[in-house]
């Protein structure tokens, strides 16, 4: 039985691997088939119950380790439900051409790693799944083709690996301490094997946080984000934003919570410093996204100031910080997805793909502008969305911490970050709905985007909202998980 | 019975081989050769598994011929033969291309004595019949590389022998000061280890002079910075199978032999303890550290496949040597692991080489983007070796690097982390971008739109799969491999 956790990640792997030697197969038929069947298993599995494979063992260190507990439920939930809806607007949107097939490849491969990721049971597997998901989207980074995306590739190639690296330095040393690595709630750390080199254990456990933070847009490693994301063909850039980066998430609660333990960390000089450093995050994301210009590297740095919500509300420690911190990885995943969605359709249908390029456009595709509109402001945070949910959450969490001072920093930052979500894509749609009396509306003619697109678009908009309206569901599901926790 | 048996096989064969005129008939021989000595090789790793040791000794001390074949040699034998069989078979496809056919038959006879000299080496226990196999190993390696008949292999081949033969006389000079130390009673590397564990007091400067120059006689011989000055130039001009059997096995042999230097002859426990020897082992370690960094960053600087290549084995030799400097039993572990790990993706990297060389004409680096479009299964190979060697998890070279991360965290230099690092990093940087242009870019575009395929026959390139296979197949099933050799460096 429990080698069913092995299927979702193995049927998406080798359907990619032998999906461009296949000939007269439609290629949408066949990706929707894989899609389908997977998320019927991921389904599956998720409701088996608490169930684990060891599949290798090297040494007790070293081994493959798959398990599902409500972590991975959570997070592989999101994955799959994302990475469906996406599928049906790449339909709209990748061009059938003769690189279309290597779009799918590894589309279904970095699918089935980051399912991979998500049932990861220890840390060395989860390392596996995370440096396969850096090789297998280089090609989704790189899809144009053109130097720039090669460029841009190279530099994602560069920061992950760089990352991961750390991450796995921090491994080897964590290995001292006796430790498997497998992910037990509350932490696997020995007090006892740790005794008197405790700044050791702690330092490691701030490479090894920022190793994964790479991926999750921290400061000062995310100079990448703003020379990827332009680049990257926009159904993958909300995957990115709205997937990948949330694999990092899951890496960095594993890491913190499952391997080292909250109670360790907490009033170190570690979370203090992790604590500054998701807070500038969220400034200077913000910031730069409000002067950015280009609409894709607006978007992008907007990721990553919210990603470093979810960071902050991680390393604060708490269950009330940690339930806002579960709340905006689905309310970031579904928003930000709806977002770079809609822009993608948006830069296609006109051609443009600076911010200002978008005057009236809420005539001319009026569904795309109105989930961009219902996305927005799901993310500046204005209730019923779920965005003001998760910011309430985190915000309360920031107020109620040990670090006082940091927490109430964090809290005041989120207020401004919020104020300068606002800045940012407010101008957008008001723009496209309200363009002035000056505006020509005599050139304007119908320009929605075809039923593959809006469809996933509204259904993705309105999660956005019904997540928000009804929160009882996650936010009992986020307490089980961290009543283990804390 | 079986090392000789292994040895004489393969001896018999390059005699024969020599008057075998038909080529088609010489590549089956030699085949049958190679596929007899893997099978011996085999049954005698199954032999060594179940009673611990094979030894012979024939003739009285010290001139004797004298075997002792523990569980590392059986490891080391069982990959010589084992490599070296996908090599030449993979060979058979490609020897056409740079020599002429009257060569071939003496190409296979030269390596049929490389191998059985590479085998003698590591399975006998009296140094002068190791000198003897080293010596053998040395002419028919060069050999190897001479016979492409080029200028440039010509002036890489003789600067290769006459390097070796310096090694060898440093060496021969380690020896019979060890000789002469004990008595001039035995050559017996294993006699040699009791009667210093008994009498090293009052014996330590002949221990040390040994000891010196038999480091810098094998240095010389496994490439070690800085005294690799040869390999790039042999390695690089080489016929494609002769360069994967030099960078895969050839250099082994002398670092198993010096492993057997350092824990049969003189002993860990002197070797730590000794100040001088101790710090002769930080010396190579500093050495294996410095080849990995200098190896890399001349890596990165040629434009000839096969030399970055080349010096890539510079520092992966390194890897090994700072695996050995370490003097812990986990250094010696990554150390011999790596050595398993660096034949079987050095010799595909080589191969795969040699094969985009063939089809294309062109040995440079700038030529070989957009190859992936025109050589798909080729390049998916090389992306396979390439990825080895960066130490991507689940593929052979991040057991690698597993194991000597948890062998610098053990020992007593941190600092070597960095090192471990660097070096990943680099190795990154200079084969990934190859992989990148393969596939992405102008020329790739190009060629997918010229819709142009020169990949070779699967059937030519099935060797060369089998041996990209063994990094992933060595990689998941390492747990025996790595427990094994935990068992049987307890018995060097």
């Amino acid at each position: 039985m429990n080698i069913l956790l092995v299927l979702p990640i193995l049927l998406p792997i080798l359907a990619g691997a032998i999906l461009p030697k296949l000939k007269g197969v439609n290629l949408k038929t066949f990706v929707t088939a894989v899609m389908a069947i997977n998320t019927a298993l991921v389904v599956l599995i998720v409701s088996l119950g608490d169930i684990s494979i060891r599949l290798l063992s090297i040494t007790p260190q070293l081994s493959l380790f798959l398990q599902v507990d409500n972590l991975s439920r959570f997070f592989i939930l999101l994955a799959a439900g994302l990475w469906l809806l996406v599928t049906f607007y790449t339909f709209g949107y990748i061009k059938a051409d003769d690189r279309q097939a290597g779009f799918y490849r590894y589309y279904l491969l970095s699918y089935g790693v980051i399912i991979g990721a998500t049932l990861s049971g220890n840390l060395v597997t989860l390392y596996l799944f995370y440096e396969f998901m850096t090789l297998f989207t280089y090609p989704l980074v790189t899809y144009n083709g053109d130097k720039a995306a090669i460029k841009a590739g190279n530099k994602v190639l560069v920061y992950s690996f760089f990352g991961a690296g750390l991450t796995l330095a921090a491994m080897f040393f964590a290995a001292r301490f006796g430790m498997t690595f497998d992910f037990v709630a509350g932490g696997t750390l020995d007090m006892a094997a740790v005794a008197g080199s405790e700044s050791l254990a702690l330092f490691l456990f701030f490479v090894a946080f920022i190793g994964f933070g790479v991926k999750a847009y921290i400061f000062p490693l995310f100079d990448w984000v703003p020379s990827a994301y332009p680049e990257v063909p926009s159904p993958a850039a909300a995957l990115f934003s709205g997937v990948v980066s949330k694999v990092a998430i899951l890496a960095i609660l594993r890491l913190t919570l499952y391997v080292f333990g909250a109670d360790f960390i907490m009033g170190t000089w570690v979370q203090n410093v992790l604590l500054v450093l998701t807070i500038t995050t969220v400034f200077l994301g913000s910031m730069s996204a409000f002067r950015e210009k280009l609409f894709k590297r607006r978007l992008a740095y907007s990721s990553v100031s919210q990603l470093s919500y979810i960071m902050f509300g991680i390393v604060l420690l708490s269950p009330v910080a940690l339930l806002g911190s579960m709340l905006h990885v689905v309310a970031h995943g579904v928003i930000k997805v709806v977002l770079f969605l809609a822009a993608g359709a948006m830069i296609q249908q006109t051609g443009k793909t600076m911010v200002d390029d978008f005057k009236g456009a809420g005539k001319s595709m009026p569904i795309t502008l109105w989930c961009f509109t219902l996305g927005s402001i799901a993310l500046i945070g204005i209730p019923p969305t779920l965005g003001f949910l998760s910011k309430w959450y985190l915000a309360v969490g920031g107020l109620a911490t040990t670090a006082p001072a940091l927490g109430m920093l964090g809290a005041g930052m989120l207020l401004i970050s919020a104020l300068l979500t606002g800045g940012y894509l407010i101008p957008i749609f008001a723009g496209a709905f309200f363009p002035g009396y000056k505006f020509d509306y005599t050139k304007l003619v119908k320009n929605e985007p075809k039923k593959f697109i809006t469809i996933p678009l509204i259904i993705l908009a309105a999660l956005a909202l019904l997540f928000g309206i009804f929160p009882g569901i996650l936010m009992n599901f986020i307490d089980s998980i961290s009543a283990m926790l804390f | 019975m079986l090392p000789i048996l292994i040895i004489s096989i393969l001896l018999i064969s390059a005699v024969c081989l020599c008057f075998i005129k038909n080529v088609a008939h010489a590549k089956i021989f030699a085949m049958a050769t190679y596929g007899a000595a893997l099978a011996l090789a085999v049954v005698m790793a199954a032999t060594i598994v179940s009673d611990g040791y094979i030894s012979l000794i024939i003739g009285s001390a010290p001139w004797n011929i004298e075997i002792l074949a523990g569980p590392v040699d059986a490891i080391i034998v069982l990959i010589f033969t084992g490599i070296s069989f996908f090599i030449m078979w993979a060979s058979l496809s490609m020897l056409g291309h740079d020599l002429e056919p009257k060569r071939i038959p003496y190409y296979y006879a030269l390596m049929s004595a490389l191998i059985a000299a590479l085998c003698g080496v590591v399975m006998f226990n009296s140094f002068f019949n190791i000198f003897i196999w080293i010596e053998i190993g040395s002419f028919a390696a060069a050999g190897i590389v001479i016979i492409k008949n080029k200028p440039e292999t010509l002036k890489a081949g003789l600067k290769y022998l006459s390097l070796s033969i310096m090694g060898s006389g440093f060496m021969l000079m380690g020896i019979v000061t060890l000789f002469f130390m004990a008595g001039t009673t035995t050559f017996s590397m294993t006699d040699l280890g009791v009667y210093i564990a008994n009498n090293f007091a009052g014996n330590e400067s002949s221990v040390h002079i040994a000891l010196v120059f038999l480091t810098i006689g094998l240095a010389l011989k496994a490439a070690l910075f800085p005294l690799h000055i040869w390999l790039p130039d042999a390695h690089g001009s080489a016929v494609s199978p002769s360069s994967a059997v030099l960078s895969a096995l050839v250099l082994k042999a002398p670092i198993i032999f010096y492993i057997k230097i350092l824990h049969r002859v003189i002993g860990i426990e002197n070797m730590l303890n000794d100040p001088f020897l101790s710090t002769m082992l930080m010396v190579v370690m500093i050495a294996g550290v410095s080849a990995m960094m200098f190896g890399s960053m001349m890596a990165l600087l040629q434009k000839d496949i096969k030399r970055m290549i080349a010096y890539s084995s510079v520092a992966q030799i390194g890897y090994i040597f700072m695996g050995i400097g370490m003097g812990t039993t986990l250094g010696l572990l990554a150390a011999i692991f790596h050595i398993l790990a660096h034949a079987v993706a050095k010799s595909t990297l080589f191969l795969v080489a040699g094969s985009t060389i063939e089809q294309t004409g062109e040995k440079y680096i700038s030529k070989m983007a957009g190859l992936g479009k025109k050589m798909p299964i080729t390049m998916a190979l090389f992306t396979l070796g390439a990825l080895s060697m960066i130490g991507i998890p689940l593929f052979i070279g991040f057991n690698s690097k597993w194991f000597f991360g948890m062998a610098i965290v053990d020992s007593q230099h941190i600092w070597l982390m960095i090192v471990l690092a660097l070096s990943a990093m680099l190795n990154g940087l200079y084969y990934l971008p190859i992989v990148v242009r393969a596939y992405l870019g102008k020329e790739a575009k190009e060629a997918a739109a010229a819709k142009i395929n020169i990949e070779r026959p699967v059937k030519n390139l099935m060797p060369i799969m089998i041996l990209a296979g063994l990094i992933i197949i060595i990689a998941l099933a390492s747990s025996p491999i790595y427990n094994y050799i935990d068992y049987a460096i307890g018995r060097i």
